[in-house]
């Protein structure tokens, strides 16, 4: 029984981490219809930001990741203008927007990689990830505290952005329809920017959470996020703050609780079955609104 | 560059250009689906343990493969019949990384972990004639009224219906187009390689697969294996220079196409480029856009 | 529904611009084709220049293998043409060529390097790659020594060789420190393996065999995933059993994790592992949890081989750091190549090259002594074996 409470525990915080980064990818997604896949890289840049920075100038880890979150949402912007915002222009819709993401993340992960190579690297907040205390018969470590704390305060902010701020209207607004918002006096460009930031800060620490409850940092850290923070996103209803972070806890138990009782070749055959029945079932997800997909 | 090194090349340029058109027929009829990879998969795999157990011929593992494809695809859009636009292209990805897992636990058939070893080989003449065989009857399919309902869905599926063009009936067959397609590619891949594992028909396929079709072009279908071409050659191109800065490239270029060329390599958009171009520098010299706009 | 509509624009309507496409794919496919029958070897050349292939991932996921298998490489070639070990005049030319850790990428790599002229091909970091190397090699009569893969079933002399003796062989590395567990006491143990990789799984099991034999009761089985780096749960299912050995047989980079992630779940029994979490940067990721740590490799710094001394003091020399396992498995690989190329007479003929190589029974080797069986290598004698110290150095376990 302590090892199940124990697993669950482990399965909470790497949960609350693919909650964080698909709730970033849901927010874009929501709001401007664009598949980022790309988005993983600034969970990557962030750790390898973060990494250099320390290696460099021995900064604590808290200064360095500070820093590895601005240069994620410098990212974001740039991301935002290079690849999305032409593409808007012109109303390009599905492919179009996706076909850039797929190109800067390809370029961006040979970055990566010429940045710290194929080797992975440990990522580390000067031993803090290693303490912890005992609860019951489970040791917790403080770092999953925060990793779920985290989670829970990044999502009741962006909630009350979104559905309590003038802010977040004007977000709603420009994603339903970009043209009448404008009519009404929102800066569309400036709501644009917000989001990519937003997105790209939130898949930052995610990526830097990731790294410091593994313990090591690698050029796949963003994909192997992005690829189940994908099914994150499906499950909870895309963009839907509620499912993407019960979903997000769902799959990080399901993934921990099957690596144990049926070996870790099964896990992905847990996480990716459980996607696709949603998908059969109920494609809008938990949470998600049926509405057809305005492309 | 040695002969040697283009004519690989070239020979899984014309591998993933099948796997392209797979993608292109449903694109064209207004789906974005990755269906194609799953199903070559299963028709890899399934070739490959058929020439083990009998010694079949080229020609009858590429028709079983097409046979396969086929229901392959109509099983899968019966099961995801309800899905749009962006859900479709997600849960067929979803199917990819599910198909991958599928490999990894039926190690009889696909040598699980390990892989397997592939007793047939594809030559170049051979594929070459396969797609040019495929290229033909997209050749023929283009003026035809299924192609025409095709476009009339993609432009506006309500208008379309209006029009009395079944949408589902005209996008399943498009499914089944594309899944023969993409079985003969499955078969195909799986001879040129020789030895296929769970990494082979996996997301990287995807990413490999959607480039060629969306830059190529997505208008015709010599559109997909000139982007296949396209990026195969990258490498080769580029040969100097460190295969990771290759890479660099290669997502450049894509970018690239998509910003400049968004129609691809093969449309009209060399010649909308040249005019914008034009208008900049000699405004008053452009001639009158003649064309209708998209 | 925004997928790109079709116009019939004029241009594509007049025809012109589908005209370039298909006389450009009508073009590349003649090239093709006529490769086919054309684009053979340029021969062997003068007779000084012996070329060889080296197949390696220089990027991508493996390559933290491949990288260091061609530093090995290079210097076993300098050393070989320097000393004129080969004869008078007589040099080794290696074009290397990058699979960047994808197979399919592998087979126009050694397509290069054949078409290239060389005599004999170094390749084969993973089994995959190997996999689709081996038919192209032996379809052109070549030699092909392998690097890393795992997979026993791929040699085959005179035409595929392994000079790296199998961890998981009968009274290799993992059956020796198996016993040697065994003789200290250990009565139980739990596997931790990565499981979705071949050469791991295959690996996991040689040690549960060993492992049963030696008396050691098997109590459970970790794993997880190629670049999985969540590693708690395994962690915790590994300090919950509390075994007093752990085997972890992963892939580089995942093993360092877990030995760290073990520790850190509090578990305090003894580790041992597949040859891989013996470099510098294992050491790097997991620190002081590698104290004690017994690696069972066939490379084992420190040990008492004139071979091993010399390549230890050369490659410092030459690179400014210590060698590690694939340093060796490169280096070895291409000496074991140029032993072949000097008793065949005439290193410029793959045929000769190949058979002069099936008659190698013998070799010293970084390694120790190892003897050969139909192209792989095997030792026969005890192997020190290796084991980490508190301050991040390698050094034998026991003495020889």
């Amino acid at each position: 029984m302590d090892l199940f409470l124990q697993l669950c525990v482990n399965g909470l915080s790497m949960g609350a981490v693919y909650a964080l980064f698909a709730l970033g990818f849901g927010l874009l997604f929501a709001t401007t219809s664009v598949l980022n896949f790309a988005h993983g890289m600034f969970a990557t840049f962030a750790c390898i930001v973060a990494y250099a920075t320390m290696q460099a100038t021995g900064v604590p880890f808290i200064v360095a990741a500070v820093g590895a979150i601005a240069v994620a949402a410098a990212m974001g912007l740039a991301l935002d203008a290079v690849a999305f915002a032409p593409l808007r222009r012109r109303n390009a819709g599905l492919l179009g927007p996706l076909m850039t993401s797929v190109g800067v993340w390809i370029a961006l992960l040979a970055v990566a990689e010429m940045a710290i190579g194929q080797d992975a690297r440990p990522l580390s907040a000067g031993g803090f990830e290693s303490t912890r205390f005992a609860l019951g018969g489970v040791s917790v470590r403080w770092l999953d505290v925060v990793a779920v704390a985290s989670c829970a305060v990044i999502a009741v902010l962006l909630h009350l952005l979104l559905r309590r701020s003038r802010v977040g209207l004007a977000i709603r607004a420009v994603g339903w329809n970009e043209r009448s918002a404008l009519v009404a006096g929102v800066s569309s460009r400036r709501i644009f920017a917000l989001i990519a930031v937003l997105s790209a800060v939130i898949a930052a620490i995610a990526g830097l959470l990731d790294g410091l409850l593994t313990g090591a940092i690698s050029p796949q850290l963003g994909d192997e996020l992005l690829i189940v923070g994908f099914a994150v996103a499906i499950v909870g209803g895309v963009g839907d703050i509620r499912g993407s972070v019960i979903a997000g806890f769902a799959i990080g138990l399901i993934e921990v609780l099957s690596v144990q009782y049926l070996g870790a070749e099964f896990r992905n055959a847990a996480t990716f079955g459980l996607l696709l029945i949603f998908l059969v079932l109920r494609p809008s997800g938990i949470f998600g609104r049926a509405e057809k997909v305005r492309a | 560059m040695s002969w040697s090194f283009w004519q690989s090349t070239f020979d899984f340029a014309l591998v993933y250009g099948l796997f392209a058109l797979a993608v292109y027929v449903n694109l064209a009829a207004g789906l974005l689906s990755f269906a194609a990879v799953p199903v070559g998969a299963l028709t890899g795999f399934l070739a490959a343990q058929l020439a083990e157990i009998f010694a079949l011929p080229l020609a009858v593992l590429i028709l079983i493969g097409a046979a396969v494809g086929v229901a392959a695809s109509v099983v899968i859009h019966l099961l995801l019949i309800r899905l749009e636009s962006h859900y479709l292209a997600m849960a067929t990805l979803a199917l990819v990384l599910v198909g991958q897992v599928l490999i990894l636990n039926l190690p009889d058939i696909t040598g699980g972990v390990r892989g397997r070893t592939v007793d047939f080989a594809v030559e170049t003449w051979q594929s070459l004639l396969v797609v040019i065989i495929i290229a033909l009857i997209l050749a023929r399919l283009r003026g035809s009224a299924l192609w025409l309902s095709f476009n009339a869905i993609r432009a506006d599926a309500d208008v379309a219906a209006s029009l009395g063009i079944r949408r589902v009936r005209a996008q399943r067959i498009s499914f089944a187009l594309a899944g023969a397609i993409a079985g003969i590619a499955g078969v195909l891949l799986a001879g040129a390689l020789q030895f296929i594992g769970p990494e082979t028909y996996g997301v990287h396929l995807v990413f490999v697969v959607l480039p060629a079709a969306v830059l190529g072009g997505t208008y015709h279908w010599l559109g997909p294996l000139v982007g296949a071409l396209l990026l195969q050659s990258i490498p080769g191109l580029f040969e100097t220079v460190t295969p990771l800065f290759v890479q660099v490239i290669n997502g450049v270029v894509i970018l690239l196409i998509v910003l400049f060329l968004p129609g691809g390599v093969v449309s009209d958009d060399w010649e909308k480029l040249y005019r914008r171009l034009l208008a900049r520098i000699k405004p008053e010299d452009t001639p009158a856009q003649s064309e209708v706009t998209r | 529904m925004k997928i790109p509509q079709t116009q019939q624009s004029r241009f594509t309507r007049s025809r012109t611009l589908l005209r370039w496409a298909a006389a450009g794919v009508t073009v590349a496919s003649a090239i093709a084709l006529a490769g086919c029958q054309g684009g053979g070897s340029s021969g062997g050349g003068e007779a000084t220049t012996v070329e060889v292939g080296l197949v390696v991932p220089l990027t991508g996921v493996v390559s933290s293998a491949g990288v260091p298998q061609q530093e090995g490489v290079e210097l076993a070639v300098e050393q070989i043409n320097s000393s004129g070990y080969l004869g008078d005049g007589v040099e080794i030319s290696i074009t290397e060529a990058d699979t960047e850790s994808d197979p399919a990428k592998a087979i126009a790599a050694a397509q290069k390097v054949l078409s290239g002229g060389a005599v004999a091909v170094i390749g084969g970091t993973s089994t995959p790659e190997a996999g689709v190397i081996k038919p192209r090699t032996v379809a052109a009569n070549v030699p092909l020594a392998l690097l890393s893969s795992l997979d026993p079933t791929l040699t085959e002399a005179p035409s595929v060789f392994r000079s790296l003796p199998l961890p998981s062989a009968p009274g290799g590395a993992n059956a020796q420190a198996a016993k040697q567990f065994a003789s200290e006491g250990v009565k139980t143990a739990m596997v931790a393996v990565t499981a979705d990789n071949d050469g791991q799984v295959s690996d996991t099991e040689s040690w549960v065999t060993y492992l049963e034999d030696a008396g050691v009761q098997v109590v459970g089985r970790a794993s997880a995933n190629t670049g999985d780096t969540n590693l708690t749960g395994p962690a915790a299912q590994v300090a919950d059993a509390n075994p007093d050995l752990l085997i972890i047989s992963m892939l580089p980079g995942q093993d360092a994790a877990f030995a760290k992630a073990v520790r850190d779940s509090g578990f305090a029994g003894r580790i041992g592992s597949y040859q891989s979490l013996s470099t510098q940067a294992a050491w790097e990721l997991a620190g002081k949890a590698l104290d004690g740590v017994v690696v069972a490799t066939v490379y084992s710094p420190g040990a008492d081989f004139p071979e091993l001394k010399e390549f230890t003091s050369s490659f410092a020399e030459k690179y400014d750091r210590q060698p590690n396992i694939q340093n060796a498995v490169g280096y070895t690989a291409a000496w074991f190549l140029a032993r072949g190329m000097k008793d065949s007479g005439d290193p410029t003929s793959s045929e000769a090259i190949a058979e002069a190589l099936a008659d190698v029974t013998s070799l010293d080797t970084v390694f120790g002594p190892v003897r050969f069986d139909n192209g792989q290598a095997f030792v026969d004698g005890e192997l020190p074996l290796a084991i980490w110290t508190a301050d991040g150095t390698l050094e034998p376990w026991r003495t020889q």
